[in-house]
Parts: structure tokens; sequence; C-alpha cells
């Protein structure tokens, strides 16, 4: 009949849990880990030596016109 | 303009040797923000060739102890939107971010390759890739990112908040959330909760 405690589906107790906000925070979570991840893999990256020396040329003013 | 950063005040006529460090500290990250932006770590590399050479030239518009990083960002950021305009359409392209099957290091319930979230992210609108990239994957906050797109803040976070429903969508972990959420269902009001 009407169990109150029988556990169906509609049986959210205090604690209720959201299944949509948990996944909710879960999916911002590995959307921010990928960002990181994303970006720290770049930003390891072996920089290039025609940076290097460019740099080296703009500070010895080879470059320093426009 | 609304950009304290990049204001021409004070001009300093000489590049300082602490300016040149500064920049060089900032490659790693102008690359890596650059290669987000167009999706190829040598066009990443054009636009920070061209970065650091306006920033050589006007480097007496640079203010001392203000945010180096943004000013530059700035700069980089406008030499991509210059091209992007010139050439009418993205040349986003994962060719150059080769990242093999590296896997991220997600949660239990999901599992990721980089190379397939690149493919993701790069699949978004400009304005909500960059502001996460500037939010979720750098740490700037809002309002730093706000003044290197000349936005307010609140428009970065709601592009921050619109990108990662979106990333959500194309990578395929919650369907049934983003229904309710109105991403499938286009034109809906706001998708996210603004936070």
């Amino acid at each position: 009949m009407n169990n109150r405690n029988a556990g169906t589906p509609m049986d959210h107790g205090s604690d209720h849990f959201d299944p949509r906000t948990d996944i909710h925070g879960k999916i911002q979570d590995t959307i921010g880990r990928a960002l990181q991840a994303h970006y720290q893999a770049l930003v390891l990256e072996p920089i290039p030596n025609r940076l290097i020396d460019l740099l080296a040329e703009l500070e010895a003013g080879a470059l320093s016109n426009e | 303009m609304s950009n304290p950063a990049a204001r021409p005040e004070t001009a300093s006529p000489s590049v300082s040797g602490s300016f040149k460090t500064g920049i060089l500290a900032e490659i790693p990250h102008l690359r890596a923000f650059a290669a987000s932006l167009c999706g190829s770590l040598t066009l990443a590399d054009d636009l920070v060739q061209e970065t650091l050479l306006k920033a050589w030239a006007h480097a007496g518009s640079f203010m001392a102890g203000t945010n180096l990083r943004a000013w530059l960002f700035t700069i980089l950021r406008n030499s991509y939107y210059t091209h992007h305009r010139r050439y009418g359409r993205e040349v986003a392209d994962t060719d150059g971010l080769h990242a093999g099957q590296v896997a991220v290091q997600a949660n239990q319930e999901f599992h990721m390759d980089l190379l397939d979230f690149r493919r993701a992210l790069l699949a978004l609108p400009l304005e909500q890739r960059e502001a996460l990239v500037m939010v979720g994957a750098m740490g700037l906050s809002h309002e730093e990112a706000a003044i290197i797109c000349d936005v307010a803040a609140g428009t970065i976070k709601s592009r921050v908040s619109r990108g990662r429903v979106r990333l959500a969508a194309l990578l395929g972990l919650a369907s049934f959330d983003l229904t309710e959420t109105g991403v499938t269902a286009p034109r809906r009001s706001s998708p996210l909760p603004a936070r």
C-alpha cells in the first residue's frame, strides 16, 4: 500500500540527492581540469629560437624602429 | 580607453631590462593563449612575434608597476582579431596542437583525452573560448579578463558560463542536464544561473 519507507524513486529523505546539481558540479570540475591541462601543456612547449632571437635583436636595438 | 594597463601615459623612452625580463617570462603564456585562440602553435608564434615587436615599439606606453601580462595579452588579442577579421573566418584547427592520447586527469565519472577536449574547445565561439581560457585555465579574475577584452566583468562571467555549458554539450558530458538548461533548445534564456 502506501508504505512511505519503501524507498521508491519519489522517496527523498532530508539529505536528498539531486543528481542534476551533483553531476553539474562534476562537469564543471572536469572542464576546469581539462582547461588547465590544455593550457599547461602549451605553456610547457619549448620556446622556439626565433622568439628568443627576436628579443635579443630588439634588445640590441637592431629592430628598434617599428 | 577603459584599459588602464594600456593607457599611454608617462612614457619612459628607454626599454628597461626589467621590461625585457618581464616579457621573456610571459612568452610561454602568450603562446599558450595565442594557440588557444587560433588552434595552431605555428600561428601562435607568428602572433607572439608580432606582439613582441609591437610591445617593444610601444614600450613607452606601458606604465611600470601596472599589469604587464594584461598589457601584452591585450596587444596579442588585438593582433589576433585583426587577422581574424582580415581573413574573414577562423583558422582554428587542432593540426598544430598534437596532443596524442594524453588523458586529462578528470575524475572517476569522466574520462577525456586532451585532443578531444581541444577539438571541442576550438569549436566554441571565439568570445567564449578566450573567456574560458583566461578565467578557467589561467586563473585570471573576471575583472582582469574584462580589461583585456575591453568589456564588463559581467560579460566575461556570462561568456564563461555559456562556454562551459556548450563545452559540456560538445563533449557529451551532460545530455540530459543540458536539455533542461536550454542548450539543445536554442535561443532560450540563459542556460546557467549566473555565478
